[in-house]
């Protein structure tokens, strides 16, 4: 999220330095509107407080830092860190996982909301949508802890249900969790159950946005159903789905990291592990603060470079960009 | 509940202890005043003055009976012992599961507790505390608060790496009364059934367990048998490593050079005698994703284990918790499979264990603290965690002690935590012959203990520092590299035959650096 702050920040800053208006006015305009600016003072403190403030922490991956000695004093080591990270034997392993997985979850999670809140926007009866819709949220409320272990006992070569299924057509078990093939199909397809539905809602609201009457002449006019999709619902939807694409690009890197680590076991590490679970196996269990803030701050650098080239792409072709 | 006049109270009480400490100092040399209570006696304060707050982070060790608690500080056996040792404790409890990342945010944010339970002061966790000073070293404060403490271990075991560093004490050890404490456990009705005697060398062993994976022995017509099963990065499952001498987690003297088991050449051996485990479905599929709870309940609730190994003293559980779900279970424990050279069982644990309390210089009354730690070392102490609350767990007729012994699993469970989890440090009930003797249904972990006296493989790096290489490369350590590698070799994805290239990887990955630090601490300390 650090790199979606940067950017609403730069977002409001730069107008005000780049029309160099005379002080006078400048005042008497925020004076004039000091009614309004006293409402966004509070979410200009948070982010000050809460997303900038914290971001001076980052300091510590040029450190070797302690936290006896602190961040004022822990001696400065410069970018040992990120060199070691580059040295590290597993890194290009680790990295590809990541990157590979993260590219999975944008070209699976990604669209399977859009798909589905089209598909519950024809579903006539409105108390059998709303039924399906509450469903399809529940599993977002759960937490990975459960839905990693319904995953694991699901796939147990013993008592799993769809090892059974396998078993009625004379299958011998396979053990899911310990083939390292099976690893990033099963992060998806857990991730797609868990939080398609709530993905739903935000599509949900912008098909309802949609004008009736452009379907209504569209039918008086002859289209169909499909027509009247790629005509009319999909270029309305463009632009909410392309804002929600930037967003996504932008915490691409962020692969959740309970929903990996629920999962991994040392079986899968060639396909599994990524940045994320090796932060937290040499971070929180093996104390290296200032080696895994590297590691964390090269994570921020390349999603805050998709995010600022998706928008830039999405600017010229498309016009919809989220600054 | 704790409002600001409680808060007061603690000032004042705070404030009452140090100046009962200075009188108290000041009567050191006086040594005709007859009024100063006993060191032995371990009560902080007597008298009207309210007794000082003792701010603890303690793990739950898992034990359902303190996991199952609403309020730990309200429980029944804390207020006893609060009431005994004479302090108020105010204790925090750390789950078990994420111990060790719970500890090392404990340390990182700051305002620390008076008192932490540890894994040692040779842990990641610990170690920067050590070097930056925020411990307390505890030499002379032993010396002064803890006669009783002191006297309980030996000048070598005072120098041991989880609690000591260069001759300073940073660490209140706790005791291991049972080094040799993993013991293996068989279903004897399994045996009986099949006909088969107690299998004791490996052989002896494949074939018991093929028995159990062929010939239904649970009755339920199914080939569902489990013969051996383990719990995940092979907790409760080295036993066969045992029988090579190569247990993972220990390290081996060889050549002179103090090397861990991972990369010694009878772990190939172990490895690939494990693969055959695994390949013949002796062994469990799931052993590399189990947790704890799953591994449990496959033994005591799905009855499809034959073999597996735990705490010899909980040999009693083993066996009444077995036979609550299933009646006809009969669990004993059995001496673990002797490999080609003799050697056989788990891990012999040194008999300081790997527990260690800290106290940093932020605590208020440090002299409090040791203090009740060396109540554990009294005589009333051992008696609390032992025999519990007098007229609740246990009646005084004349000399004689009447013990009411625990009968159901749920009682079980909270006799294990009073003798257990409330006993901070100190000798432990395994220590104290009359309870063993007079305790009924005892005899079985009477059994698994002197079951596992007689095996047992001796690591050569018990009380071993942090290493810098350990910590800088954490992969070298057994869940690292080397766990990767066994899991794939049993599992068949990668072949046997690449052990050497793994060990020549592990030794140029800074492998032969750590092997170097380890060797120079072995010849520095023994």
């Amino acid at each position: 999220m650090a790199e979606l702050t940067d950017i609403q920040l730069t977002r409001s800053s730069p107008p005000a330095e780049a029309r160099p208006i005379a002080d006078e006015k400048k005042r008497h305009h925020l004076v004039k509107n000091w009614q309004i600016y006293s409402m966004v003072a509070p979410g200009i403190v948070f982010f000050l407080l809460f997303k900038v403030f914290p971001m001076l922490g980052i300091v510590i991956a040029f450190q070797n830092y302690n936290y006896y000695e602190g961040i004022l004093h822990s001696p400065f080591v410069g970018f040992a860190h990120f060199k070691e990270l580059f040295e590290y034997p597993e890194f290009a392993r680790i990295f590809k996982n990541t990157m590979i997985i993260s590219f999975y979850q944008l070209i699976f999670e990604f669209p399977t909301p859009i798909l589905l809140a089209l598909l519950l926007n024809e579903v006539g009866h409105s108390f059998l949508k709303r039924t399906f819709q509450t469903l399809m949220y529940l599993p977002h409320f759960l937490s990975w802890v459960i839905v990693g272990g319904l995953t694991i006992s699901l796939l147990s070569p013993s008592t799993g249900f769809v090892n059974e299924v396998l078993g009625w057509f004379g299958r011998e078990p396979i053990s899911f969790m310990q083939e390292s093939s099976y690893f990033r199909s099963i992060i998806i397809t857990s991730g797609v159950w868990k939080e398609v539905g709530w993905g739903t809602i935000v599509f949900l609201a912008a098909l309802a946005g949609i004008n009736p009457e452009m379907y209504e002449s569209a039918q008086v006019d002859g289209a169909g159903k499909l027509r009247q999709l790629v005509s009319i619902t999909l270029p309305s939807l463009l632009p909410t789905i392309m804002v929600v694409l930037l967003l996504k690009i932008g915490s691409m890197m962020d692969l959740g990291f309970e929903h990996i680590y629920m999962l991994l076991n040392p079986l899968v590490y060639d396909t599994g592990e990524v940045l994320d679970t090796f932060i937290y196996r040499l971070g929180l269990l093996g104390g290296q603060l200032s080696y895994t803030t590297a590691i964390g701050l090269f994570k921020s650098v390349i999603g805050l470079v998709l995010v600022v080239g998706a928008n830039q792409l999405s600017k010229r072709t498309t016009g919809n960009s989220i600054y | 509940m704790r409002g600001s006049s409680k808060w007061n109270k603690t000032a004042l009480t705070a404030a009452s202890v140090a100046l009962v400490g200075l009188s108290l100092s000041a009567c050191g040399s006086n040594n005709g005043d007859s009024s100063g209570p006993a060191a032995s006696g371990g009560s902080a304060s007597t008298g009207s003055a309210e007794p000082v707050v003792i701010k603890v982070a303690k793990g739950t060790g898992g034990y359902p009976y303190i996991e199952g608690l609403s309020d730990i500080n309200k429980d029944k056996y804390m207020t006893e012992l609060e009431k005994a040792a004479g302090v108020d404790l105010d204790v925090e409890l750390i789950p078990h599961a994420d111990f060790d990342q719970k500890l090392q945010l404990i340390f990182a944010g700051g305002n620390l507790p008076d008192l932490i339970e540890t894994k040692g002061i040779n842990t990641s966790q610990v170690e920067p505390a050590v070097a930056a000073g925020a411990l307390l070293p505890l030499n002379d404060l032993i010396d002064r608060y803890a006669p009783n403490m002191k006297k309980a271990l030996t000048e070598e075991e005072w120098k041991f790496g989880t609690i000591s560093k260069d001759g300073v004490i940073y660490g209140i050890p706790t005791l291991e009364a049972a080094p040799h404490g993993f013991v293996s456990f068989i279903r004897k009705d399994w045996l009986d059934k099949l006909g088969l005697p107690v299998p004791q060398t490996l052989d002896e062993y494949v074939t018991t367990l093929r028995a159990f994976r062929d010939n239904d022995p649970n009755g339920n017509g199914k080939a569902d048998e489990i013969p051996y099963t383990a719990r995940k990065e092979f907790k409760s499952g080295d036993i066969f490593f045992g029988a090579f001498g190569v247990n993972p987690d220990g390290w081996t003297l060889a050549d002179g050079k103090l090397t861990p088991n991972q990369i010694l050449p009878q772990m190939k051996d172990a490895l690939a005698f494990y693969k055959m485990l695994y390949d013949e479905k002796l062994f469990d599929a799931e052993a590399f994703v189990q947790e704890g709870k799953d591994w449990d309940a496959k033994i005591r609730g799905k009855n499809v284990v034959g073999f597996w190994q735990h705490s010899a003293t909980e040999a009693e559980l083993w066996a009444s918790e077995t036979k609550k779900n299933v009646p006809e279970a009969v669990v004993v424990p059995v001496a673990a499979p002797v490999g080609p050279d003799g050697k056989s069982g788990g891990l012999i644990r040194s008999t300081i264990a790997d527990k260690a309390w800290v106290i940093p210089k932020t605590a208020k009354n440090p002299e409090a603290i040791l203090k009740f730690l060396d109540f554990f070392f009294t005589e009333e102490g051992k008696k609390f965690t032992t025999y519990g609350i007098e007229g609740d767990n246990y009646t005084v007729s004349g000399d004689s002690i009447e013990y009411k012994s625990p009968s159901t699993a749920d009682e079980i469970q909270e006799e294990m935590a009073r003798q257990e989890w409330y006993q901070f440090t100190g000798q432990n009930y395994l220590t104290n012959e009359e309870f063993m003797k007079n305790k009924p249904n005892n005899e079985l972990v009477v059994q698994a203990l002197e079951i596992s006296a007689k095996e047992g493989v001796v690591n050569d790096g018990a009380g071993m520092p942090a290493l810098p290489t350990l910590q800088s490369r954490p992969e070298l350590g057994f869940k690292g590299l080397w766990l990767e590698f066994a899991a794939k070799v049993i599992t068949g994805k990668e072949s046997i035959d690449n052990f050497d290239k793994f060990v020549a990887d592990w030794k140029s990955r800074g492998g032969e650096k750590l092997i170097e630090e380890a060797t120079a601490w072995y010849n520095a300390s023994h």
